[in-house]
């Protein structure tokens, strides 16, 4: 009877996971198509029947994007992208940590009111102000600068609090010798509270690049100049040039450069990257 | 002197949280709430980009999107459609690849890395990958469905079904999120109220309904919230995918707001487009706040 019972058991889990594995695959093979699309031959991509695997893989599309002279290439919106991502990361981290401090540590007249107007800031899409932030950069003269993309970036109520919550579960005890040692805040925020703050701080830094990276509609609006687009930008641009054409594989070479980063930063941070959201359960 | 150190420390000490909060602070209200304000004023002006004149024009420019301008209605009933399909199945399908997630099956972490690669995608790649899945003509999904006798479709040509395929492909990019939120849930009932259910005799089914639902409350409560904040954000993966087509089925709110500000420069129609989405996300995210409290109680 309980054997009965055992077999049905790891019955049922054999027909889960088999269930789980054939998502997963299907999950995956949209991905595995960018790439083999991205190895085969403009002309040899949109035969019918399709083929998975190219007879002949290639890097010519790659070669292709990367040294066109007809439109920009995909090098000059690559370096565009880290030259935007990197400072947005590692302000964002310091803008937040900053403001996080007072937050989880000190007692001030408004705290409360400060958290509730941060806390707001994680309800309100930041799209719903784009148009008026676009004539802000417009007025100025900083449309097609990089400025333009970092500066809003920096912005994170979602960094703000997490890194709140961090500071507010360290012991205070730590502080309380460091203060007596005369230790200035400002002393013990960077050489104590930080360094302990390595997982939460890992976390948002993981989001800040992906938001950064990947941010799509902002870039779109700011940087019409192509020698200045990122590399989602340059997507859409090359769409409406290069797909016109059936130049699939491409386009889908450009979509695996585009990819390539943020799937490395995953792999690397996976452990990191479900705490972040599991925590706190919000998007970069 | 020795006063003088005490009465700085003194002012060292109130004034310096506020110091710390400064560039944070600065940030928000000039790049962010500042905006949002000057929006609303935007929205009462015929701003034309080329013009220097922005004349006041009252609600010249709500009327407009009212009665005039019927790409506005539709993209009303794009955004409503795209939410209705997105949040519901987001929150189903989420939850059920938690619960698989959390069988601890053998494999466990390539399942989990194979749904949550698309999530790192950009809206862009995710876009114009099923543009070119999708394409009607060599598409790869066009060759499957031609083999098991269902096709060709003219997938994103035809308006019909392609807020479901928006919606789909959505899923496919972003489900990977809700799973792991509604993971960190399931982790977080308590294992003994299990061996409680089971001592009462109660079936699996019994456990899910009992146990592990009302568990998951405050969750659903924070994903759904978050879901529909974000569908009224949705713009990259159908601007990519569909750029609002075929015959506008899917020219979502988004779509239409940065048409008529950055296609056609009409920056205080667009404006009032942004003015009446913030004011729908914050309407609803208030009654569901009030309805999932009144719901705890």
């Amino acid at each position: 009877m309980s054997q009965k019972k055992w077999k049905i058991r790891n019955l049922h889990k054999f027909l889960l996971w088999i269930f789980i594995t054939v998502i997963s695959i299907l999950f995956l093979l949209p991905v595995l198509w960018m790439i083999l699309s991205s190895i085969t031959p403009n002309n040899v991509v949109i035969l019918y029947p399709p083929r998975w695997i190219p007879k002949h893989p290639t890097l010519i599309n790659y070669i292709k994007v990367f040294t066109t002279t007809e439109t920009t290439p995909v090098g000059r919106a690559l370096i565009n992208s880290v030259i935007v991502t990197f400072p947005s990361v590692v302000l964002t981290l310091l803008v937040s940590s900053l403001a996080a401090y007072p937050l989880a540590r000190m007692k001030f007249k408004g705290k409360k009111f400060l958290l509730l107007l941060i806390l707001m800031g994680l309800m309100i899409p930041l799209q719903v102000s784009f148009i008026s932030l676009f004539l802000i950069f417009n007025a100025v003269g900083w449309l097609n600068t990089y400025q333009a993309l970092i500066l809003p970036a920096v912005i994170s109520p979602f960094g703000v609090f997490l890194l709140r919550q961090f500071f507010i579960s360290i012991p205070g005890e730590l502080e309380d010798i460091a203060m007596i040692d005369g230790c200035s805040r400002f002393k013990i925020l960077f050489v104590i509270i930080l360094p302990l703050s390595v997982p939460a701080l890992s976390s948002l830094a993981i989001f800040a690049f992906l938001g950064s990276w990947n941010s799509f509609l902002w870039p779109l609006i700011v940087m019409s100049d192509p020698n200045m687009m990122t590399v989602p930008v340059i997507l859409s641009y090359y769409l409406y040039t290069l797909a016109g054409l059936r130049e699939w594989g491409s386009i889908m070479a450009v979509a695996v450069v585009a990819s390539i980063p943020t799937i490395i930063v995953f792999m690397a941070f996976q452990r990191y990257f479900v705490q972040g959201i599991a925590t706190t359960g919000i998007k970069g | 002197m020795g006063k003088i150190i005490k009465g700085s420390g003194l002012f060292k000490k109130t004034i310096s949280p506020y110091l710390y909060l400064l560039p944070f602070l600065a940030f928000y209200f000039i790049l962010q709430l500042f905006p949002l304000v000057q929006n609303f004023y935007v929205s009462f002006t015929e701003w034309d980009m080329m013009s220097p004149e922005k004349p006041f024009v009252g609600l010249f420019n709500y009327k407009t999107l009212f009665f005039k301008d019927y790409l506005f209605w539709g993209s009303v009933w794009a955004t409503l459609h795209y939410i209705f399909l997105n949040v519901p199945l987001k929150i189903v399908i989420g939850l059920g690849l938690a619960l698989l997630l959390n069988q601890n099956l053998k494999g466990k972490t390539f399942h989990r890395v194979a749904i949550f690669i698309p999530f790192v995608l950009n809206t862009a790649v995710v876009g114009l990958l099923f543009r070119w899945i999708l394409d009607p003509q060599f598409g790869m999904f066009n060759y499957y469905l031609e083999k098991v006798g269902l096709g060709p479709q003219k997938w994103l040509i035809e308006p019909k079904w392609t807020m479901e395929i928006v919606v789909l492909v959505t899923i496919w990019w972003s489900i990977a999120f809700n799973a792991i939120i509604y993971l960190a849930g399931l982790q977080g009932i308590p294992e003994e109220l299990y061996d409680a259910g089971k001592i009462d005799g109660c079936n699996a089914w019994q456990r899910f309904l009992h146990i592990t639902l009302p568990g998951l409350k405050n969750t659903t409560m924070f994903v759904v919230i978050m879901q529909v904040i974000g569908s009224f954000q949705a713009f990259g993966n159908i601007y990519m995918l569909t750029g609002g087509g075929p015959l506008n089925a899917t020219r979502v709110l988004m779509l239409h707001l940065y048409e008529v500000g950055f296609y056609y420069f009409r920056m205080g129609q667009a404006a009032a487009i942004s003015v009446i989405i913030f004011i729908i996300v914050l309407v609803l995210t208030i009654i569901m706040l009030k309805f999932f409290r009144e719901e705890t109680e």
